[in-house]
């Protein structure tokens, strides 16, 4: 067992999760000295009649406040201003948020701004603003998912001056996530992959980076089973209700593994081509989580070997000699992707070049690889990858994400740094 | 795996482990806009040596720090008012304890006592307390010979046993330099033991979800990993901050489930000897086991990973599974006695349990469904692991 020199974990939010697990959200509402809360949610979510479900399940024990479902597809700090003006305007005690990561993100800038009686978001920013605990916030997820419901980081898009703004402290951490199998009964195939595959990178990075510790290990490795078990049969069953739960279940676990170990370049290189292309950052690690894995594996392929019995089962782990399972591992991600590619009708990238836009056009055209790789060498994830990397290093990377070909890893330089 | 239908798990403890954790105390005081804690300690426990490092983090803070290392490790309801009074008029904002067992329990029913309404006090209510409110911050630095219910939101004042989440410290901090065991390791064994006792029991508890579950895993594999090496000869700091570690995932994970067979099961046995509880617990584990292999098969097998790795679990054929967890923790045991003075009794009756004594545990069994996992546990407890006779 990997037992560090110094380590951190700290998760304080409650989990309340089951089939019915919404009708609970009253009660706990109450416990935490709240009665008017103001739910935050999306176009999508709320055209999905999740928003419906979850007003259903609190009515008429709870009176909402108010309901805003204008978020944007990433966070904005106008919206967040106008929601705490509304938030203010209705009397509000509370914040339930329905919906992904940009709705998380954006209920915890509302949070801040409410709870500190704030003109400007932006005096908040960056790491350890926030002294003292915010107003309620429970967080409801609706895809499987980012793990916002137990984080500690919320970004925020500031659209004016086209720069996404990181706010961390643990105050923000929601006080509860629910986690109930309604609100992923009607996610779209390709969208149920790519964020059990976001969920799925989360926990291998905690698990295979340079912060680990035995208490992330352990909350990675049980959520690697759970969406290596359940993610295939979800995909081709939707209304698998216990497929969903656990995928769920899942994706909070990576969530708080990834909040108390950080992660590594499949991050680094992933919020970069978010960022130049307009990639969702979900299909981004979709395509990276196995080259991340490659590119590393002289350092920690101990630990990738140790990952296929979770992802892959006794047997396959068993009848893989020790000395193959690193890429054994590799494969099996890459082939769990290819099925994902069959198994939503083509919509599953697994490679950047396949990744089309709205319209149609490649999303991530070849001229745009050195741009995402000078943007990922200041990307602060990049610290904790076990391997060093610089501008060359990733392009390189990312020309075989591009192309959809495994690393040469004779050329990935070994670097000196020890772990 | 099979997740419960529903269920539901809070953790408010944050832990900070490993070197140096200590002088992340002041900071953590700040997060709760505290400046002014008052360090709780039992001289005994921890020696001046171990209050001196416990102080010296402060040394560059200009802290004020209020310092009573007289508590004693028995439960003293007639010092809770004069250490109120200390409290308010040392004007203290916060609570530090170090250490384990009463001294725990003190800090945290002196935080009810001073956080609380006038009108809701550990003396009016029942054991399960009235929710106190939000309380002062109360900090844990844990030492060798806790068995992680200091994580808990466990307390006993003495005569009653309280359960409130708001009971559980708000950090933990596991610090080498606050390792000292004793010349023979039993302190460290005794509460090493009950808390591995806890974590089993939650990790086999089916209707507590996955993240107790994680606590747990992560607790067996630090006790049953590093608990001979921490009672060794040499370079002990680092496998006894692993060994507490492991201690205060396990409390975490035992508060979030419900106290189990063993557990019930000792707390009834030990009145009647003078083994440590821990020591008595023990015996019991593997028959548990046993036991509860034939009804979960499945998830006894999984504590094969956190205690042996992966390769073992996985390649164990599934109807072998539970009979080598039994004898895995039979070994355990032996390599720990190898290093101890006061061995761990390897039956009831070598605890020095006579046959009267259970057979008077048993008459109060009634014999139905779980109870008969108790009553075989308490048969096949008093010989020991199981020979072939001859």
């Amino acid at each position: 067992m990997h037992f560090p020199g110094y380590y951190e974990f700290f998760c304080p939010v409650e989990i309340i999760a089951g089939h019915r697990a919404l009708e609970k959200i009253p009660h706990l509402l109450n416990r935490l000295g709240a009665q008017r809360p103001m739910i935050i949610t999306d176009k999508g979510v709320a055209g999905a009649g999740l928003a419906d479900i979850v007003i259903a399940a609190v009515t008429p024990k709870l009176r909402i406040g108010a309901v805003e479902d204008d978020v944007p597809t990433d966070s904005d700090l106008k919206t967040v201003h106008e929601f705490a003006v509304n938030y203010r305007k209705k009397g509000c005690d509370a914040i339930i948020a329905v919906g992904g990561g940009a709705v998380m993100d954006t209920a915890k800038g509302v949070n801040i701004v409410v709870s500190e009686r704030a003109e400007d978001l932006m005096q908040f920013s960056g790491a350890g603003a926030l002294t003292r605990p915010l107003k309620p916030l429970v967080a409801i997820p609706t895809t499987a998912g980012t793990g916002s419901e137990v984080t500690l980081v919320a970004v925020i898009a500031d659209h004016a001056r086209n720069l996404k703004i990181p706010f961390t402290s643990y105050f923000l951490m929601p006080d509860a996530a629910v986690l109930d199998p309604r609100m992923t009964l009607t996610l779209p195939p390709a969208v149920t992959a790519a964020t059990a595959m976001d969920a799925l990178t989360h926990a291998v990075e905690a698990y295979t980076c340079l912060t680990k510790n035995p208490i992330s290990d352990a909350h990675a490795r049980l959520a690697i089973e759970l969406i290596g078990q359940n993610l295939l049969n979800v995909v081709n069953e939707p209304e698998n209700a216990d497929g969903r739960f656990a995928l769920a279940v899942g994706a909070t676990l990576a969530g708080a593994a990834f909040s108390n170990a950080m992660v590594g370049m499949v991050h680094a290189l992933g919020h970069s081509v978010g960022a130049v292309c307009g990639v969702p950052h979900a299909t981004c690690m979709a395509i990276l989580l196995p080259y991340g894995l490659e590119y590393n594996m002289h350092k920690n392929g101990e630990l990738t070997a140790q990952l296929l019995l979770p992802l892959a089962g006794s047997r396959v782990f068993v009848q893989t000699p020790a000395y193959l399972r690193a890429q054994q591992t590799v494969a099996f991600i890459r082939q769990l992707n290819q099925r994902l590619h069959q198994d939503t009708g083509g919509r599953h990238a697994r490679f950047f070049k396949e990744v089309a836009g709205p319209d149609g056009s490649a999303q991530v055209p070849m001229e745009k690889l050195e741009a995402i790789a000078e943007k990922a060498t200041g990307d602060a994830s990049i610290l904790c990858n076990p391997e060093e990397l610089d501008f060359d290093d990733l392009v390189m990377v990312m020309s075989h994400a591009w192309a959809g070909t495994p690393l040469d890893r004779n050329r990935v330089k070994k670097g000196s740094l020890q772990i | 795996m099979r997740l419960p239908e529903a269920f539901s798990f809070a953790n408010p403890l944050k832990i900070n482990c490993g070197s140096h954790a200590l002088n992340h105390l002041p900071i953590e005081l700040a997060a709760f806009n505290a400046n002014a804690p008052l360090i709780l300690s039992n001289r005994d426990q921890i020696g001046r040596k171990g209050l001196k490092t416990v102080i010296d983090a402060f040394k560059t803070s200009g802290l004020a720090l209020g310092i009573y290392d007289r508590l004693s490790d028995q439960p003293q309801p007639d010092l809770m008012p004069v250490l109120v009074r200390m409290y308010q008029d040392g004007g203290c904002d916060s609570i530090i304890v170090v250490g384990s067992g009463s001294v725990v329990d003190t800090a945290k029913c002196l935080n009810v006592m001073i956080s609380a309404d006038d009108h809701v006090s550990i003396e009016d209510s029942d054991s399960k307390m009235t929710d106190p409110g939000p309380l002062r911050p109360l900090m844990l630095v844990a030492t060798v010979g806790g068995n992680g219910d200091e994580v808990t939101g466990y307390a006993s004042d003495g005569v009653r046993r309280l359960r409130s989440p708001r009971l559980v410290p708000d950090v933990a901090f596991i610090d080498p330099t606050m390792m000292m065991a004793g010349r023979d390791g039993r302190n460290v064994v005794d509460g090493a033991l009950i808390a591995l006792v806890h974590a089993v029991e939650a990790f086999l508890d089916d209707s507590t979800g996955p993240m107790c579950r994680a606590y747990a895993d992560a607790a067996i594999g630090l006790i049953v990993q590093s608990l001979p090496m921490a009672l060794g000869k040499t370079d002990r700091k680092r496998s006894l901050c692993a060994v507490v570690n492991g201690q205060v995932a396990a409390g975490c994970a035992f508060f979030a489930s419900s106290p189990g067979i063993c557990h019930a099961l000792a707390a009834q046995l030990k009145a009647s000897t003078d083994i440590p509880p821990g020591l008595i617990m023990a015996p019991l584990l593997p028959h548990l086991i046993d036991e509860l292999g034939g009804t979960q098969p499945e998830r006894v097998g999984e504590l094969l990973n956190p205690m042996v790795g992966a390769d073992i679990f996985a390649g164990t054929a599934a109807d072998l599974k539970t009979p080598l967890t039994v004898a895995l923790f039979w070994e355990f045991f032996d390599a720990i006695n190898a290093e101890l003075s006061l061995k761990i009794p390897m039956s009831l009756g070598e605890a020095g349990l006579t046959d009267e004594k259970l057979e008077q545990i048993r008459s109060v069994v009634d014999g139905n469904g779980v109870q008969n996992h108790v009553l075989r546990i308490i048969d096949r407890a008093r010989k020991g692991p199981a020979l072939i006779s001859g």
